[in-house]
């Protein structure tokens, strides 16, 4: 059985339910019956929506094979951070266990053993705490700052 | 799919766009991160920093470098505890989240710190904590140890906010020196039907055990040292991995169709571990005995049918330099398709010197894979090293460690010098028997 999904810039993708309802949200549509019509996802781009279909798919028909599915996982997720940004926001949008988790293991492994100044720089965020601030913040916590 | 390998400067690329995720996607992703390093971002920047307190990972609290400190007299263990014990108490207060995927406390235990112990397992089961591990080993094992009890009514009764309908999310709960019942076991067992793994190990409180339960899914089972324990009943449907070590008197396994690894053995003479489990040994892919030889003990081989699905045998021994393991050959070829064997000899005594001893060999031609730890170079090991060399045909490799299992992973792992530096160079003279194409790696 297929079924339609709509992006939010208009595009339809036709997939295979089987592949679909890996997302928990669409999972739930079909469940109620309310999945006849074209299901318009407004919070996923079309380029995204590619991606995260392909995720879907790759896990269905690998799912016996543990180890081609985590090449095929590993990489998947080799992506900038602006692609990243849009698979977190759609994977917890869909509700699709699996491709969140290991979207947030690489944002989390993004973050492992790098000081805090260089987390900053990998995430280009911006510094807007004062000197006294921050030191304040580090005091509090000082066991997790010591090695 | 396109993929920047190396990205141009865009507008969306040097905006920080992973703080802009919700509060719920980045809370879910420090749950990755270890607890210190959650902690760290909250230095990151405003958004960041009340994030952290609904971490809702893995919490551990261990010290290791602190309690080799300990043992080794570097530091005090009654000034290290208060201090270990208020780091946690001031964490846990802070913590806000309503989920918890792990608490792990490993510490030496005193009587005088129960009720904060208390308090720290009813915090991590109001999470809905799914793995739980108590470690209270402690650093001189001589001392009469202490262990924290596990009280009773904390997890039977309904009422309390940590009863019955908290513990429901626990996968894998791991106690060691943690005194729990029988009953208490098997109550947590009916009411945590996601409960994989469980291990006890040092708890005086356990005398019997009764597994049961066509929907358990238990996969791993595993007691070790609780000297009081009497009998085990067991009807797991889905157990994979079982282990007894230890005393134990009357073990019944009625049903464990999927069982894969088994691991027993203790003080006493083999037959009494294999024996109850003989109907389940020919679908085994890994077995691991621990064989005590002694003066008082001989080794005495029960007869073992064939271990037709055996891929790797561990045996764990503990014996003298009068004896010789090559008493343990009739195991190694009961199992017709073995990949790899592993030897861990504790060994204790004096040194004897003794002929090294020959025995007929039957080439062998599935082991792949030979490892040695706790190597001495003496007549005790070289006998059955010598074997295994000369029958395994298909070897690729054998690897060696030649120091004390016991104080492996400690500070005092490379003492021994003279001991290791004996094993070393008699490992090193086994070249000249290497099957071609085998490698000796001498670790």
């Amino acid at each position: 059985m297929a079924l339609e999904l709509k992006s939010s810039d208009n595009k339809i993708f036709e997939v295979e339910e089987l592949v679909a309802v890996q997302s928990e949200t669409i999972k739930s549509l079909v469940e109620d019956g309310c999945a006849d019509n074209v299901i318009p996802l407004p919070n996923v781009d079309s380029k995204t929506l590619e991606l995260v279909l392909d995720w879907c798919k790759n896990h269905v028909d690998m799912k016996l094979d543990e180890e081609k599915l985590k090449e095929y996982e590993d990489k998947f997720i080799e992506v900038d951070q602006a692609v990243l940004y849009d698979l977190l926001l759609a994977a917890n949008y869909l509700n699709i266990k699996d491709l969140l988790n290991r979207a947030c293991q690489k944002v989390a492994d993004m973050l492992k053993g790098k000081t805090p100044e260089q987390i900053r720089e990998t995430l280009n965020i911006v510094n807007d705490f004062s000197p006294e601030e921050e030191e304040e913040i580090r005091k509090e916590n000082l066991w997790a700052f010591e090695e | 799919m396109e993929k920047s390998v190396l990205p141009l400067p865009s507008d969306k690329d040097l905006k920080d766009l992973i703080s802009q995720l919700p509060d719920d996607i980045l809370v879910h992703m420090l749950s990755f991160l270890t607890l210190k390093e959650a902690v760290r971002t909250c230095v990151l920047s405003h958004r960041w920093k009340y994030l952290w307190p609904f971490f809702r990972g893995s919490l551990n609290f261990d010290d290791p470098d602190t309690m080799w400190d300990i043992a080794d007299e570097k530091k005090k263990m009654k000034f290290e505890r208060k201090k270990f014990i208020k780091r946690v108490n001031r964490i846990l207060k802070l913590l806000r989240g309503s989920n918890l995927d792990e608490f792990r406390v490993c510490f030496e235990f005193d009587n005088n710190f129960k009720d904060l112990i208390d308090g720290w397992v009813d915090f991590a089961i109001s999470k809905g904590v799914k793995r739980l591990e108590l470690d209270f080993s402690p650093t001189e094992a001589c001392e009469g140890a202490k262990s924290y009890t596990f009280t009773h009514d904390r997890f039977t009764s309904v009422e309390t906010s940590v009863g019955v309908s908290c513990i429901k999310y626990l996968t894998s709960l791991t106690l060691l020196y943690v005194n729990v019942t029988g009953k208490l076991l098997e109550h947590i067992l009916s009411n945590c039907p996601l409960l994989e793994r469980l291990y006890v190990s040092q708890s005086t409180d356990l005398v019997n055990l009764k597994i049961w339960g066509s929907s358990l899914r238990l996969k791993y089972l595993h007691i070790t040292q609780c000297i009081y324990f009497k009998s085990i009943e067991i009807y797991a449907p889905n157990l994979e991995s079982f282990g007894l070590v230890g005393g134990i008197k009357e073990t019944q396994v009625n049903y464990a169709p999927r069982l894969l690894d088994l691991h027993v053995g203790g003080p006493k003479p083999l037959q009494y571990a294999i024996c109850p489990l003989s109907s389940y040994l020919s679908q085994l892919q890994s077995l691991v005995l621990n064989i005590w030889i002694s003066r008082m003990q001989k080794l005495e081989l029960p007869t073992i049918q064939t271990l037709t699905n055996l891929r790797h045998l561990t045996l764990r021994v503990l014996a003298s330099d009068r004896e010789s393991l090559i008493g343990l050959i009739p195991l190694i070829e009961a199992a017709p398709f073995l990949q790899k064997f592993t030897l861990v000899l504790s060994w204790g005594e004096p040194m004897i010197d003794r002929e090294l001893r020959k025995v007929m060999k039957r080439p062998n031609k599935h082991l792949k894979e030979v490892e040695i730890i706790g190597f001495v170079g003496r007549p005790i090991d070289i006998d059955l090293t010598i074997y295994l060399l000369e029958s395994a045909i298909k070897l690729e490799k054998i690897v060696i460690t030649p120091r004390c299992p016991a104080l492996l992973g400690t500070p005092w792992e490379f003492n021994q010098i003279e001991k290791n530096e004996h094993a070393i160079k008699a490992a090193k003279q086994l070249k000249k028997y290497l099957p071609r194409g085998a490698e000796l790696l001498i670790l």
